[in-house]
């Protein structure tokens, strides 16, 4: 018979795991019934026989004893005692070795957690993946103009008819704000200036995971005038009542009624709403589906299984050619759609106007996620380089163990270990610190970490990995250099002072170093950046400047209008206050009005220019420098047909000066020509981040003012505001007073800045700190290695200065080639960062100078503390003993 | 006599003692096959004939290699005098009970 044999690695398999005195009964007998059945039931069969027999041995009772009380599992005891006495025994290294490590990774885990939550936003839709929001690029001369984060009103329905990948679309208009209220049966009036209120299409929340509590999930939107609420919002408005049926008015007029109300939204979604109206409420809603020209609504697809975003992007590109193609042509523009995916609008809508919500920020989890690797691996580095440099110390132990019998591999499982327990103990101790931390953090920066988030399987698994990881990276040098050594060598006390692997270590610290000046010199630059943007001239004056929300509220426009001219008499008689201005807009608040317009450069095709409505008080009062021309006036009964802009609106005209366009029309020849009066100065309306936009100021068009405001010229805001809120209620019972001071309001834009600015200074700190740790350690380290040199030297009549400087010479070596090295590299790290602002501040030579200067006298404190100890000691001391 | 045996070990002691120096985990397991026409693993056997000697009831010894077992030896199980008489007292008790039995004529 020929001779088959078993599978060779089931056989292998069972004599690994089988007792060596029970392998000739088991194997010998599988093997044999496997020669047997061959014939029997033929060679593949008889394989897999084998192979489920060896499966069936595979029981504790075929083991042995072999692992039971193997020698590896007591020198595995061995390693963790010895471990621990050393640990008991080199209190200082260990402590500052572990709280290295503790530092390290509670930053990375504070990071991950933030991250991990910044990444999640909006993945808990119904089937998330394919849900995309539809955006567009608009073009104009083959150039790309706005990329606008809502599109037509046209767009949603007819994407559902035309394309078959769209199972389900909805729209989202941003414009349900102003005020509304809710009569008391006792007649008191409960009113709320909302703006987190918007409208949207009647399959709202089947398109999106927000989890309705109360109301017809079908029926909440279907109808005009419906309503649905938050819970808190109806908590705010109908107390603990039942708010279904209730009815809630929307600027005075508009009764809406509660059809439902939801849960409070997430957090982590980029959408906020509070309250959400049908949008078939909204003045001719039946004409949106023809409507090309309004793009204010924020339009969400589902997307059939199986088709990829790319497949949908292609669709989108093209298809406003096929619905606008004449007007495309006529004015020589073109707007391209394309999609993100829900998941993706948190970070990825950077550079997308009109968006919703607090987008944007994935250059700076970009930043965090560099600096948290950083701080992790400064920490490890200290590790292996106490580690190394505690060596020195254990090569006897290394030698007694090898001439006993420790093999290479023996021993490096040993100081594998050694690193196991201090990363291990590091990762729980770090767990239970950021536990700990995690209210206070939560309430200093502003942001959420969840906790369940935190204890939460990526987490979990990420700190797993990270032990791994850890053990591997930081045990694994010392390991090799501790097994290195001689025996012979060591046990003879050859091995001195142990400069023959300082090689390795100064690079170590020169790398941490690098890392650590790099950062510091990044946190000036941050600081400088966010000063520098808040005390740009924004060309227009927001101090001591109260705003407060237009009323909204009233029976018609003429009672709104009659209303604002006792106000604003009332308020012009008060001393405290001086001047007081009526406009659509104002600095620090998004502007979505935009239109194209024409001059006579461009009488054919459209250019984008931002509108604002102001009266005659506006450039006064703000202080917007006036170019040329003039501004509004009220004795001039043509200035409702009369516009004036700024001087980026000029050069965006056509126009070459300020002067030349004096006496121009915008629109000419059209029903809405209007003549150019005036030209001021550009201010910004929003951060300093963004560019300058061009601006046509219209004169109380439509006569509706969505701001109020007012310089207050006395120091007693608390009195000015209670005397203007006392005229408000007077006038306005049926309008809420909510104001802010605009200063106040402009600076709130940089809170995201500010916020990462905190983030990346602490722990820039705090990889400084680490960084600095290792340093210290290491310096107590070579200094206690030359204890008895510097005895020696103090007795022949070395001073201490001398003896600090001798110390300290090395150090001042490796700190100097880690600011070589780090000024270019943080150089250009820095003008990469700058760049995302249109208005950067110069890196200047301070910002080195001051990161040298820093680091510099940090180092040498932290050497010198323990070498001026060493050189202050009385040599008698570091001589005797032995 | 107050051994108390199982089915399977009953049989597997009956095998043991039916076939004298032949009787080892592949042995029983095929010839549990052929009596029985019932299979059972090796690793079943194995379970049982360890249970077996624990128990007084078989002894063993490391009989001869053979190229088939690809050189590994044999465990042989004998069965002890206690074996034996378990399963002879085993047997009188059953054969009392048969002896016990009425004579029925099914096919009346």
């Amino acid at each position: 018979m020929k001779r088959n044999e078993p599978p060779y690695w089931v056989n292998r398999f069972l004599q690994w795991y089988c007792a060596n005195s029970l392998l000739d009964e088991i194997q010998g007998d599988l093997l044999e019934a496997f020669y047997y059945r061959q014939s029997e039931v033929g060679v593949t069969k008889a394989k897999w026989w084998f192979a489920w027999d060896v499966v069936r041995f595979f029981r504790p009772s075929s083991f042995g004893k072999r692992s039971y009380n193997s020698n590896q599992i007591a020198m595995l005891k061995n390693y963790m005692l010895v471990s621990l006495r050393n640990f008991r025994k080199q209190k200082g290294y260990s402590f500052i070795n572990l709280s290295g490590l503790i530092v390290g990774i509670t930053a990375c885990l504070l990071i991950s957690v933030h991250v991990l939550e910044e990444v999640t936003y909006d993945n808990f839709h119904p089937k998330a993946a394919d849900t995309y929001r539809v955006v567009m690029d608009m073009y104009g001369q083959g150039e790309l103009k706005t990329k606008s984060a809502p599109v037509y009103a046209a767009v949603s329905p007819n994407l559902l008819t035309d394309l078959p990948e769209v199972e389900m679309s909805t729209r989202i208009l941003p414009f349900g704000g102003g005020v509304y209220s809710v009569r008391e049966e006792d007649g008191t009036l409960i009113r709320y200036n909302e703006d987190k209120a918007v409208l949207a299409d009647e399959n709202f929340f089947d398109m999106f995971g927000f989890k309705l509590i109360d109301g017809d999930r079908q029926n909440v939107l279907s109808q005009s005038s419906q309503i649905v609420v938050s819970e808190s919002t109806a908590k705010r408005y109908f107390g603990n009542a039942n708010p279904i049926g209730q009815s809630i008015f929307w600027r005075g007029t508009t009764e809406l009624k509660v059809s439902g109300v939801f849960e409070d939204f997430p957090e982590n979604s980029h959408m906020q709403f509070e309250l959400i109206t049908s949008l078939s409420t909204w003045d001719g809603y039946e004409d949106f589906i023809g409507n090309w020209g309004w793009y204010d609504f924020y339009t969400f697809v589902k997307v059939a299984d199986g088709v990829s975003q790319d497949g949908l992007d292609a669709k989108l590109a093209t298809y406003l050619d096929g619905k606008k193609a004449d007007f495309f042509e006529q004015r020589g523009v073109r707007e391209e759609m394309w999609s993100q995916q829900i998941g993706d609008i948190h970070l990825g809508s950077v550079g997308l106007s009109w968006d919703m919500g607090q987008n944007g920020g994935g250059q700076q989890i970009y930043f965090l996620v560099v600096i948290a690797g950083l701080i992790l691996i400064i920490a490890w580095v200290n590790y292996i380089n106490l580690a190394t440099a505690r060596a020195i110390k254990r090569a006897k132990e290394v030698g007694v163990r090898k001439v006993i019998g420790a093999g290479e591999s023996n021993l490096l499982i040993q100081f594998l270990v050694e690193s196991f327990l201090y990363n291990l103990f590091a990762v729980l101790a770090s767990l239970f610190l950021v536990w700990l931390l995690r209210p206070v953090i939560n309430s200093a920066m502003d942001i959420s970490l969840e906790q369940s988030l935190l204890f939460g399987p990526m987490i979990l698994g990420g700190l797993l990995a990270l032990i791994l990881v850890g053990t591997i990276c930081s045990g694994l040098y010392p390991a090799l250099v501790l097994t290195s050594f001689n025996p012979v060598t060591v046990l003879k006390g050859g091995l001195g002072s142990g400069k023959k692997k300082f090689g390795f270590r100064q690079i170590l610290v020169v790398f941490q170093f690098t890392a650590s000046i790099t950062l510091i010199l990044g946190t000036f630059l941050v600081i400088k950046q966010l000063n520098y943007m808040r005390s740009y001239d924004l060309g227009i004056d927001i101090d001591q400047t109260l705003v407060l929300q237009a009323p909204s509220s009233g029976t018609s426009n003429d009672d709104l209008q009659n209303r604002v001219q006792v106000f604003r008499n009332e308020l012009e008689q008060m001393p405290e206050l001086d001047g007081f201005t009526m406009s659509s807009s104002v600095p620090g608040i998004e502007n979505f009005a935009i239109s194209g317009f024409n001059s006579k450069y461009y009488p054919e095709e459209f250019r984008d220019c931002y509108r604002v409505g102001i009266d005659d008080e506006f450039v006064k009062l703000f202080e917007v420098e006036l170019i040329a021309g003039r501004s509004f006036s009220k004795d001039m009964l043509t200035d409702t047909a009369a516009v004036v802009l700024n001087a980026i609106a000029v050069k965006h005209l056509g126009f070459a000066s300020p002067e030349e366009a004096l006496g121009e029309k915008i629109n000419p020849n059209r029903p809405n020509e209007a003549t150019i009066v005036g030209v001021v100065g550009n201010y910004h309306q929003a951060t300093v981040k963004d560019d300058l936009d061009p601006v046509i100021f219209f004169y109380n068009r439509r006569r509706q003012a969505a701001y109020y405001a007012a310089k207050i010229s006395s120091s007693d805001y608390a009195g000015v505001l209670s005397k203007v809120e006392s005229a408000w209620d007077e006038i306005y019972p049926d309008n809420p007073f909510d104001f802010f001071f605009l200063d106040e309001q402009f600076d709130r834009q940089y809170k995201a800045d500010q916020q990462f600015n905190t983030v990346f200074i602490g722990f820039a700190g705090l990889a400084i700190f680490v960084a600095c740790l290792g340093l210290f350690g290491l310096v107590s380290f070579t200094t206690e290695q030359a204890k008895k040199e510097i005895g020696i030297r103090k007795v022949l009549g070395a001073s201490a200065k001398k003896l600090v400087l001798l110390l300290a010479k090395d150090y001042a070596k490796l700190i100097l080639a880690s600011i070589i090295l780090a000024f270019p590299l943080g150089y250009y790290l820095m003008q990469e960062w700058l760049k995302s602002f249109a208005y950067q501040t110069n890196i200047g030579v301070e910002i080195f100078v001051l990161g040298g200067l820093v680091i510099s006298i940090v180092a040498f404190v932290t050497v010198s503390f323990k070498s001026f100890n060493a050189a202050n000691g009385n040599p008698v001391n570091a001589l005797r003993d032995e | 006599m107050n051994q108390n045996l199982g089915n399977l070990e009953e049989t597997v002691l009956l095998i043991v003692a039916v076939m004298p120096d032949e009787a080892y985990g592949y042995t029983v397991s095929e010839a549990y096959k052929q009596y029985m026409n019932n299979r059972i693993s090796i690793s079943a056997v194995h379970t049982v004939l360890k249970r077996l000697e624990k128990k007084g009831l078989i002894e063993s010894k490391m009989g001869g290699a053979t190229a088939e077992r690809g050189g590994r030896r044999k465990r042989i199980f004998e069965v002890t005098k206690v074996g034996l008489s378990t399963l002879e007292y085993i047997q009188s008790n059953r054969m009392k009970l048969w002896d016990m039995m009425p004579k029925l004529n099914f096919s009346a």
